[in-house]
């Protein structure tokens, strides 16, 4: 019995193709284990700076995670996302199993490193109070909490009902393609609006 | 190649001709707008976080963050109410994924509330700190497990509580 007869004998719909053709197996996990005790690491570090009140840690932690999350946030947006956009589904499936999993774990500890060192730093260094700073700090805390609703209430989502449907041994194209649509849109979105975050911290560094 | 072109292991619209509908079902389904209202609930916390520090030095009045931090608990709770109502729906797979999401936001919550408690904060403050953060890391992942929970399976939907 050839492959097709024979999962259609299990009950799968006539016409489905199996996992072993073109796209390939399922994603096995979700959450890549081998990263979690890096991110334990990171935020461990996180809370030794905070409770110490390590100046020198805090502006490190914000200052390199900041960097990276913009640069993640502007090349997915601008660079991986227009090519993505041009990639065939299988493509597209194939390349969201080994990137989004990595995503689940690296953009959401990159953001609390950021905005906790962050927050601590601005008042170690008085610019929630002072006269001069106060405007660019509002003004930061206005597009990071834009950004925030973007990433946590459609980025996120979409990444993680991904990589649901990833693990279906016949996954939804068009599903994944419209999820991943609104991944690269809002990927894009915050990538611009990480444009104005800079604008804003470097003001704040120079004043 | 387009989505579902046969043998590229996808399945899409045109398998649903083939008797196939469940995907389609899926993307289609009108459910309630829990969605939209955990992450409108999320911006009121924000929002009343941002309140909060547009004055300082001097102190806001806790009233309205108040007032937005119960419109936000209230959006929350009727999310909750009218997400219950919903049948069929892949509930296995929505515990599963707000269990984890929690966790996780629990984590992020609990350090930011650290930082907070580090800071000093006392009394209405730290009350109005701990309500949002509590908001927050609900809103969440309510978000994120409806949205993976409403594209799956119509077998997983049987896992009803």
């Amino acid at each position: 019995m050839s492959e097709v007869k024979e999962r259609e004998a299990a009950g799968a719909p006539p016409g489905a193709a199996g996992p072993a053709s073109g796209v390939g197996a399922p994603l096995r996990r979700v959450v890549p284990l081998r990263g979690l005790p890096v991110v334990a690491a990171v935020l461990v570090l996180l809370v030794v700076a905070l409770v110490g009140n390590w100046l020198w840690a805090l502006d490190f932690a914000h200052v390199t995670g900041g960097a990276l999350w913009t640069s993640i946030d502007l090349f997915v947006g601008l660079i991986i996302g227009p090519i993505l956009g041009r990639l065939s589904v299988p493509a597209r499936i194939e390349f969201s199993k080994r990137f989004m999993p990595a995503m689940l774990l690296i953009m959401p500890t990159l953001v609390t490193v950021t905005l906790s060192a962050g927050v601590q730093l601005a008042r170690h260094l008085g610019d929630f109070t002072a006269a001069t700073t106060h405007p660019w700090i509002v003004a930061a805390l206005v597009v990071i909490s834009v950004m925030g609703v973007i990433a946590l209430g459609i980025l996120e989502p979409a990444n993680l009902a991904v990589l649901f449907e990833l693990r279906k041994p016949r996954p939804n194209g068009e599903l994944i393609g419209r999820l991943m649509r609104r991944f690269i849109a809002t990927a894009g979105i915050i990538g611009v609006l990480q444009v104005a975050t800079l604008v804003i911290m470097t003001r704040l560094a120079t004043l | 190649m387009s989505a579902g072109a046969a043998g590229d292991g996808v399945s899409s619209g045109a398998a649903a001709q083939d008797g196939h509908a469940v995907p389609e079902l899926l993307m289609s389904r009108r459910l309630p707008p829990v969605g939209v209202m955990a992450v409108t609930s999320l911006v009121l916390v924000l929002a009343a976080g941002i309140y909060l520090v547009v004055p300082v030095p001097e102190a806001a009045p806790l009233a309205p963050a108040a007032a937005l931090l119960g419109v936000s608990f209230a959006l929350l709770v009727s999310a909750a109410v009218m997400l219950s109502r919903v049948r069929p729906f892949a509930w296995a797979r929505f515990f599963q994924v707000s269990r984890w999401t929690l966790l996780v936001y629990a984590i992020i919550g609990g350090v930011i509330e650290a930082v907070v408690i580090l800071d000093g904060a006392r009394g209405p403050m730290l009350a109005i700190a701990t309500i949002s953060l509590l908001l927050f890391a609900i809103a969440v992942p309510l978000n994120i497990a409806f949205t993976v929970a409403r594209y799956a399976d119509v077998a997983q939907a049987r896992g009803d509580p």
